[in-house]
């Protein structure tokens, strides 16, 4: 087992393909792939890496939090160290599927076992030399990066690899194999074992001649028996199979560990580039500070959405916020008043956060969460004819085993789709329960009673915000602390959610 | 001799290549039994589905074997047992074919070992279980006589000697170029380990293909593999002479067997080590399992069933939560979604349900799964819902005007009504009316004047009857007759509910119901989330 990574310091396990289920909604809620697409960089590998790894591998501890923001600061530092360790990796997967054109006959294990023979010697070379790359970088202060190559420098040093290539090299199977066998329930051989003893091995073959041992049974297979020939092929695949396998194994194990650094690297070229981006356009960014989740809340200076920055070109609009100990924000206010924009930034730099790399704020300290789910008002759908709020509903049922203490959920104008009456009673049913369930909600409402109900309760961990209408150039867009005020838009949304009046 | 898993006397028969019954298409019980008897096509049990007996207790006795395989862990040791027995008929079948006459007997030798762990498990499943059926009781009894006969004994202790020595023997294969050599084993580590060891692999990651047997999809030997045992067999001579005695006595096939039932899962039979009476009780095991599995997946998605109460000519009929068998199968492979449940409730004095209310909203359904319930209870058979009281039903008859049929004209009016005229010539106070929009085709007052003819025809038979209308007149006719409704949505009154009751909704508000349907009321959350 390589287990060497930089994404985890105890080099966990972990499947790049597994994400959550709900992360396709949180994806389109918050408007990832904007984030993605800049990460990336036309870059289809990163944008594969960063994908996934900020939607499934986010991490709930600040130690594996700090571990990756250490190895950032150093690839900040040395940025041609992490585009030579991507580019190797890369280059090596390559060579790879380069090579296995050449070998289509991947039933015959025979073959491959041939083909593992070449492929790893070529894989052993690249591993000696990215074992040599760390030999040239000495003042790396992540110990994620001096872990690393000292990892290598153990496991693949110069005597073992040679070790390795001269046992590959009696694999190849020139002269003939060895191996011994038993009868299956219907009389062919198997349970295979390869003998150490093998014919094309000379200085065995002295101490042990072939062909002492006494009685024996032997036929040979004339080279016009066409079938003959076939069936010899498909014994010496069976035979050899259980090696071939083992050789299997090790070409995947090295390239598991190529592919897991490729998308490691990738992954932190995605997070250079974002935080280059953020630079060139102008705004703010820095490392956050994770807090314990036992002290929920968020603390920013200037935090904004980076999606918004990167798909416009207006000036940016940042928000500060203060609510430590804070588990509930409602946010009221106006239409177009930055309310969603400012739910998506505290959603994304969430996200950000937890995956170790650098946030859209000048400073931004959160609390860690279990996961973040979001419950935002669907765009008109054309297939709905109705049950809209049936739909709101049943989204939120679906979301609600999945549910932990101390999870993040993002409300954007939901269970508007009823009465405001209604929708406030059940907003405020369910809220009350993830509060009391020790999550964190910011929830962004029309529905004037619930938010009404949320500041009448006098609950120490609530904070009221409110978007200012665009009562001056200078306030416009920001969000603020202030009571709930009551108007009566609930009308116009619950009419442009229900357009046909037939239903 | 066993007895019959399917009638309480050995003299009670189903009969032999019935019709599928008239009303299977209308109900759409056609679709639920064609699907559980196709999945079990080797064993011929369409009649069984078919065949509905008046005979209760042959039903009794079919409901409690039910009751007993309802247990899970039965369930699936019995689906085990007949899965085997599967496995054994098609690899007999296979060996049959093979060439070479070593590799034959060694394969009979395995199907034989097969065999008797087979009936072995079964029997310590069955003996473990609490049986509360008198018809599984007999079979588990009857199974273990056949187990300590000494026929039984003796094959077994043969067959385990054999395997042992067969599988004792260990040699070493040399090939270089095109020889092939075949000598005693001299060398026992596996160098491939030592590999594994030298290159940090992680053995759980290695991947097993097939367990290094020749090309693995083949059941013949070619010819080197074929002469790899020849050589074996010369280099250890004497399990083979053995082997050889063994097969002459125990593997030999011989002529077909009769059987009381055509099925191809009794063929088998044919060799001489294969009990028949096993065989055909497996066979008469397939019904249960058949239903049962069909209804599984339902289950698992918490959807009741139950084994009814069942009376002849009796006087109040009850389902809670009850459903069409079809449509939750439909909806659940189709679009994962799971049937309204809807409660059928008859007192006494009530005979007759008149279903009104807006089109779409499960009336149809509603009077299928009164026909359906009834026709699977006489099978003997769980059915959907719960405290399930029914009667035994002498016949179900179901006229169905469909949509489609609605230019069909004055041809199709009278064929419906000589159809029922015919109908109700049979019918008993033990019999089932479906009637499902009937007289569609005519004029409101045509219909309104059959309907009341019939009606009074029908509260005079005194037979059960479902009828979906648009007359609602019908629905005060008689103290006998019960009003229902489909219901719709109180807030939406385009959205359907699929529930049928007696009385309109309730003043309820319909968002709290909802979010109480889907478990968001606070109460709910707190109770929910860990």
């Amino acid at each position: 087992m390589i287990d060497i990574s930089l994404l985890y310091p105890a080099g966990e396990n972990y499947h790049l393909d597994s994400v959550p289920d709900h992360s396709e909604s949180l994806v389109r809620d918050l408007e990832l792939s904007i984030l993605f697409s800049v990460m990336a960089n036309n870059d289809d590998t990163i944008l594969n890496a960063v994908r996934q790894i900020i939607m499934g591998q986010r991490s709930t501890q600040i130690s594996v939090i700090n571990f990756r923001q250490q190895i950032l600061r150093d690839f900040i530092r040395y940025p041609e160290l992490l585009s030579r360790v991507y580019q190797h990796s890369c280059d090596t997967l390559k060579a790879y599927h380069d090579s296995l054109r050449f070998w289509l006959s991947a039933k015959s294990s025979s073959r491959r076992l041939r083909s593992n023979v070449d492929i790893l010697d070529m894989l052993l070379d690249q591993v000696a030399s990215l074992r040599d790359l760390g030999e040239s970088y000495t003042s790396l202060d992540a110990d994620g990066l001096t872990g690393f190559f000292k990892f290598l420098q153990k496991y693949y040093d110069a005597e073992t690899v040679s070790h390795l290539r001269h046992q590959s090299q009696i694999l190849r199977m020139d002269k003939g194999f060895s191996v011994s066998a038993k009868l299956d329930h219907i009389g062919r051989s198997k349970d295979f074992f390869l003998n150490k003893n093998q014919p094309g091995n000379h200085w065995l073959k002295k101490l042990l001649p072939f062909n002492s041992g006494g009685e024996a049974f032997s036929f040979t297979i004339s080279q016009r028996d066409e079938s003959g020939l076939t069936a010899l092929a498909e014994f010496r695949d069976a035979a050899l199979q259980p090696v071939a396998n083992v050789m299997d194994t090790a070409v995947q194990q090295l390239l598991t560990f190529f592919e897991r650094l490729r998308n490691e690297s990738a992954f932190y070229s995605g997070a250079l580039n974002l935080y280059a981006a953020l630079e060139r356009r102008g705004c703010p960014s820095c490392f956050p500070t994770p807090i314990s989740s036992e002290k929920p809340g968020w603390v920013a200076s200037k935090i904004y959405d980076p999606c918004l920055a990167f798909s416009q070109k207006d000036k940016i609009i940042t928000n500060d916020l203060q609510a430590s100990n804070k588990k509930l924000i409602v946010i009221t206010g106006t239409n177009s008043g930055g309310k969603s924009t400012f739910l998506r930034a505290l959603g994304i730099n969430q996200l950000l956060l937890q995956s170790g790399i650098v946030v859209a704020a000048q400073a931004f300290s959160a609390s860690i969460c279990d996961e973040v789910y979001t419950h935002f008002k669907l765009e008109e759908d054309t297939q709905m004819r109705s049950g809209k709020f049936d739909e709101e509903l049943l989204r939120m049922a679906e979301l609600v085993p999945k549910l932990k203490a101390s999870a993040m959920i993002l409300f954007n104008e939901s269970f508007a789709a009823t009465n405001e009456r209604e929708g406030s009673e059940i907003a405020w049913q369910i809220c009350n329960a993830l509060i009391e369930k020790e999550m964190r909600v910011v929830f962004v409402t029309h529905l004037y009673t619930f938010a009404q109900h949320c500041y009448t309760q006098k609950m120490s961990d609530f904070l009221a915000l409110r978007a200012m209408s665009g009562e001056s150039v200078s306030s416009k867009f920001k969000i603020s602390e202030a009571k709930p005020l009551s108007t009566s838009f609930a009308k116009d949304i619950y009419e442009r959610i229900f357009p046909d009046k037939n239903i | 001799m066993l007895k019959s898993l399917i009638f309480h006397r050995e003299n009670l028969n189903v009969p032999v290549n019935i019709a599928e019954p008239e009303y299977f298409h209308d109900l759409n019980l056609d679709q639920i039994i064609n699907k559980i008897v196709k999945s079990k096509e080797s064993f011929n049990l369409t009649e069984y589905f078919y065949f509905l007996s008046q005979d209760l207790e042959s039903i009794q006795f079919r409901q409690d074997i039910m009751r007993d395989m309802e247990d899970e862990v039965l369930y699936n040791s019995i689906a085990l047992f007949s899965k085997e027995l599967s496995v054994l008929r098609s690899t007999l079948a296979r060996i049959e074919k093979l060439y070479y006459p070593l590799q034959q007997q060694c394969s009979l030798l395995e199907e034989a070992h097969h065999y008797q762990q087979t009936l072995k498990n079964l029997k310590l499943h069955l003996h473990d279980l609490d049986l509360g059926s008198r018809g599984l009781q007999t079979f588990s009894d009857e199974l273990q006589k056949l187990l300590e006969s000494n026929f039984f004994r003796e094959f077994e202790s043969r067959t385990s000697v054999l395997i042992k020595k067969l599988e004792s023997i260990r040699y070493a294969v040399v090939v270089t170029d095109n020889k092939v050599t075949v000598k005693p084993c001299l060398d026992d580590d596996d160098y491939a380990a030592e590999i594994l060891h030298d290159w940090r692999l992680n053995e759980t990651l290695l991947t097993v293909e097939d367990n290094g047997s020749v090309t693995g999809s083949g059941y013949d030997l070619d010819h080197v593999q074929a002469r790899i045992l020849e050589g074996v067999a010369q280099l250890y001579p004497e399990p083979f002479q053995e082997l050889n005695a063994y097969c002459n006595e125990y593997m030999q096939p011989t002529a077909p067997k009769e059987t009381k039932y055509r099925a191809q899962s009794l063929e088998v039979a044919r060799y001489p080590f294969m009990a028949l009476d096993i065989l055909e009780r497996e066979r008469e095991l397939q019904f249960y399992l058949a239903y049962l599995g069909y209804i599984a997946p339902l289950k698992r998605l918490g959807l009741p069933f139950s084994i009814p109460q069942l009376q002849i000519g009796k006087d109040t009929i009850q389902a809670e939560q009850t459903f069409d068998l079809a449509l939750a199968i439909s909806l659940m492979e189709e679009s994962s979604r799971q049937v309204v449940v809807n409660n059928i409730d008859l007192s006494e004095g009530e005979k007759i349900f008149v279903v009104t209310g807006p089109n779409q909203g499960g009336k149809t359904t509603f009077a299928r799964t009164f026909g359906q319930i009834h026709h699977l209870a006489g099978l003997g058979c769980p059915v959907p819902g719960k405290n399930t009281h029914l009667c035994l039903c002498d016949g179900i008859y179901t006229h169905f005007s469909y949509r489609e049929d609605i230019n069909a004209g004055h041809g199709k009016l009278e064929e419906d009504l000589l159809r029922l005229h015919e109908n109700l010539k049979k019918a008993t106070n033990s019999s089932i009316f479906i009637l499902n929009e009937l007289f569609d085709s005519t004029t409101y007052e045509d219909a309104l004047y059959l309907s009341e003819q019939i009606i009074h025809k029908l509260l005079k038979k005194n037979s059960l009857t479902v009828w979906v209308t648009f007359i609602d007149a019908l629905a005060s006719i008689s103290p006998s007759v019960v009003s229902l409704m489909s219901m719709v949505d109180s807030q939406d009154l385009s959205k359907r509910t699929f529930k049928i009751c007696r009385k309109p909704a309730d003043g309820l508000a319909y968002a709290l119901s909802l979010a109480a349907k889907y478990g968001l009321t606070y109460a709910a959350l707190m109770d929910k989330i860990k």
